[in-house]
């Protein structure tokens, strides 16, 4: 048992928190939403410069194998930055396809080019069916390869990136999966940019006017890979908790400076009960939040028989965590917590972009149940 | 990080699982109407085979009749022991295992220890904690039990209040007025008082439950030696703050522990109730409330897993243990309303009747959680310590 980071993890937390602090500052980010830079690339290659991309990459790879919790520790540093740019769907919801589910031939030609930044991926995830009146990817099989037709939704970064992984889920067997690689200069790709509330993520609708692919283009075989994509999803829920937390702990150190040292009444309004124990219970929160996503992350490293339950656990609790402590902390701040000035609303915003960035928040739930009740139901009393 | 115990550690375990198994094989039942002196000899029997097992007091010495085993061994016994202790209703003696002990063990005179600690251990006496006044409830350093010194006895008149399973109990741990000081808290003594002294008397009170758990104890002249008591006169308080943190620290882990089984009697009852109602477990409703009150648990059990930790590496958790508290009390009350709230029209009934689901056991649970979020320090009272001493907010 050991329930606290090691000396490398905090090396890692406290030199990204340096440099973020310097390089993405909340100037930054306001340069971001009012220029509408989507993805800084200067910012970029000092990141590659720090090893962020190699982080979880295998060592034959090109990569430093570090853990789960290792880049948990890093995403809760983006988080409190508010990062913008393809990292997350890069290292988390891409690269971990390959590794999991790629052969000795995509993975030595692509994870190399990913763990030195050279390469930017991403994830579509979230077909498009049931936005306005599009409808979500299918494939039409040849005996030279595939045409995709259809849109997906929601696909972080895609314009900026170099590949998108896509899977394609069967029309009447959803537990059977298709996961291709597209690369972003194929013809017939499209991509629409779309207005989000939190402009420092980007979000793409892509459409796929009968787009080819290579049959060396598929992950996996396509009974293991409904399998590969719950294993990286699983991971990336950890890893979005995380920045999550990231997000939420900045804000109730904000909003717990603020209540110490703004004074009416003659008295900090950290004083009354009513403001104290609200900061009382962003405190709770995310004390929660933390030890349920290092639980989850440690539980997804070891293929603990609880991996996903943990995972889901982290993940909805964090997103929950976050948007009640963005909105109890902007509450704090009284009239400036809802100005353009304050800090605050970018991390409400990202609160609520992240609520949709791993698929609808709604089903989470529900999903995380089934799962409980699989894993504990037929367990003995 | 690493969540999980050593190779050895699992094999303590896992000799403690089978020993349990023997030793106590029948399957329990829910419903507890139960007597406090049933409960109270049904305890006796259960702590006396645990004492000859060697799984009393692991952590203490083998003199004092504990086990010399190691901290981690305790909580590892505390969890496995959760089921049976519930089973066995040791929580009446919760006062002796859990404060008296440690506070005898950490605070008393050899002679103390020696009269005492054993005695606990191998289930003769039970003990109660009198701390609780009409007027010094929340502000507990307002007490005003008198006790005046004369020669070496101390003379006790006065009430104390809301002392659990106190009718059953042999000892009270009871904390004294011994100055009338500035601050309150200067002048408070801790003694051990023997409950069959002359001038006690013991009034139960009726709960929302319709049991009598709680209990008024009157002082009238009631003599106590200056033996009995625990540390230096008018320091008592911080005798008593000392004790809590460690206790909470290693009863998250039995409390984790517990949740984990009522969480599977939910499950268990609620796929049972799929049958007789069509739905239950396919209800989107549920389906959400069950995942947030795993959430919750898990949160509860997390944090629990690490105060444990911190003990085990020799630090006293602070006051974020009242995190824990809190979340303690919330899970008692969310448990509850969702396992009464998937029974459909039979939720309101109580008895073991062939309408009732789990023979009533929910519907009393439901009254008994109310009391939890007061008692052992109320909510406001939590939050007030995580606001100021954990996040340094100025006292109101
Ligand atoms: C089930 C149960 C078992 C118990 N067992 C024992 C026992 O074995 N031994 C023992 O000595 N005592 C015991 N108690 C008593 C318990 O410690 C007290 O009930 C508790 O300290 C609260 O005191 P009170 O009931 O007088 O409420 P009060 O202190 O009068 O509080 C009433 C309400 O006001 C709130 N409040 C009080 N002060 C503040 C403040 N500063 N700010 C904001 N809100 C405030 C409280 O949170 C509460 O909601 C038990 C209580 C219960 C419910």
């Amino acid at each position: 048992m050991r329930i606290e980071l090691n000396k490398n993890q905090e090396l890692i937390g406290r030199e990204a928190r340096r440099f973020l602090h310097k390089e993405c500052s909340s100037e930054f980010i306001r340069e971001v939403y009012d220029s509408e830079t989507v993805f800084d690339r200067k910012l970029w290659k000092k990141m590659v410069a720090l090893d962020w991309m190699a982080l979880n990459i295998p060592e034959g790879y090109g990569g430093l194998n570090a853990d789960l919790t290792d880049l948990c520790v890093l995403l809760g540093e983006m988080g409190r930055a508010l990062l913008p740019g393809p990292y997350f769907s890069t290292v988390l919801l891409s690269a971990p396809l390959l590794m999991e589910g790629g052969t000795e031939k995509q993975k030595s030609e692509l994870l190399p080019k990913i763990a030195d930044g050279e390469m930017i991926t991403t994830l579509a995830l979230h077909d498009a069916k049931g936005v306005n009146d599009r409808n979500g990817v299918k494939l039409e099989r040849y005996s030279d390869g595939f045409v995709i037709s259809g849109a997906k939704f929601l696909v972080p970064y895609a314009a900026e990136a170099d590949v998108i992984f896509v899977p394609v889920f069967h029309e009447n067997d959803q537990s059977m999966i298709t996961i291709l690689m597209v690369k972003t200069d194929t013809e017939g790709l499209e991509f629409r940019p779309l207005s989000t509330i939190d402009v420092s993520r980007k979000f793409y609708e892509v459409q796929f006017h009968s787009v080819p692919v290579s049959p060396e283009s598929v992950i996996g075989r396509e009974k293991e890979s409904r399998n590969i994509l719950d294993r990286v999803m699983s991971r990336a829920m950890v890893g979005l908790a995380a920045e999550n937390i990231g997000g939420a702990q900045i804000a109730m150190e904000y909003a717990i400076d603020y209540a110490k040292n703004r004074v009416q009444f003659g008295k900090p309004i950290g004083s009354f009960q009513a403001i104290k124990h609200q900061c009382a219970d962003l405190k709770i929160d995310i004390d929660g939040a933390e030890i349920l996503m290092y639980y989850a992350a440690w539980s997804c490293e070891n293929n603990m028989n609880d991996s996903r339950a943990a995972a889901l656990t982290a993940y909805i609790n964090s997103i929950e965590v976050f948007g009640r402590v963005t909105d109890i902390a902007t509450h704090i701040h009284g009239a400036l917590g809802v100005t353009w000035e304050n800090d605050m609303h970018l991390f409400y915003k990202r609160a609520w972009s992240n609520r949709y960035f791993l698929g609808e928040f709604k089903k989470k739930k529900p999903e995380l149940a089934d799962c409980i009740i699989d894993l504990m139901g037929d367990e003995q009393l | 990080m690493d969540f999980s115990f050593s190779e050895k550690n699992e094999h303590y375990r896992a000799r403690l699982k089978g020993w349990l198994k023997t030793t106590f094989p029948h399957e329990k039942s829910y419903r507890d109407n139960k007597t406090i002196e049933e409960k109270a000899s049904l305890y006796r029997m259960y702590q006396k085979k645990l004492f000859e097992g060697g799984y009393a007091g692991i952590r203490y010495p083998k003199s004092l009749g504990g086990a010399d085993g190691t901290l981690t061994e305790e909580i590892i016994t505390m969890e496995e022991t959760a089921p049976y202790a519930r089973r066995f209703f040791q929580n009446v003696n919760v006062a002796g295992l859990s404060m008296a002990l440690p506070t005898i063990f950490m605070a008393g005179t050899q002679d103390q220890k020696e009269s005492y600690i054993t005695n606990i251990l191998d289930g003769t006496h039970i003990w109660a904690q009198a701390f609780s006044e009409p007027n010094a409830g929340s502000d507990l350093a307002s007490l005003s039990l008198s006790a005046n010194k004369e020669n070496d006895v101390y003379v006790l008149n006065g009430q104390k209040i809301w002392s659990s399973y106190a009718q059953a109990a042999d000892y009270g741990l009871v904390l004294v007025r011994t100055l009338n000081s500035k601050p309150k808290h200067a002048g408070i003594t801790y003694l051990i008082v023997d409950l069959k002294s002359k001038g006690i008397t013991i009034r139960p009170i009726k709960q929302n439950t319709g049991n009598s758990e709680l209990n008024e104890i009157f002082f009238d002249d009631v003599s106590v030696s200056v033996k009995n008591r625990l540390g230096k006169e008018n320091e008592g308080w911080k005798v008593a703050l000392g004790t809590l943190g460690f206790e909470r620290g290693l009863g998250d882990v039995r409390d984790a522990a517990n949740f984990r089984m009522l969480f599977k009697q939910l499950l268990k009852t609620a796929i049972a109730l799929e049958n007789r109602q069509g739905y239950v477990v396919t209800d989107s409703s549920f389906k959400k409330e069950l995942a947030d009150l795993y959430i919750k648990m898990m949160v509860h059990r997390c944090l629990g897993r690490k105060s444990a930790y911190q003990i085990i590496k020799g630090k006293i958790p602070g006051p974020e243990s009242s995190i824990n508290k809190l979340l303690w009390a919330e899970l008692h009350h969310e448990f509850s309303e969702t396992a009464i709230s998937m029974q459909g029209l039979a939720g309101p009934i109580n008895d073991d009747s062939v309408y009732s689901v789990d023979m009533g056991f929910w519907q009393n649970y439901l009254l008994m959680a109310l009391g939890l979020s007061i008692g052992g320090g109320g909510t406001e009272i939590q939050k007030n310590i995580i606001a100021e001493r954990v996040l340094g907010l100025p006292r109101s």
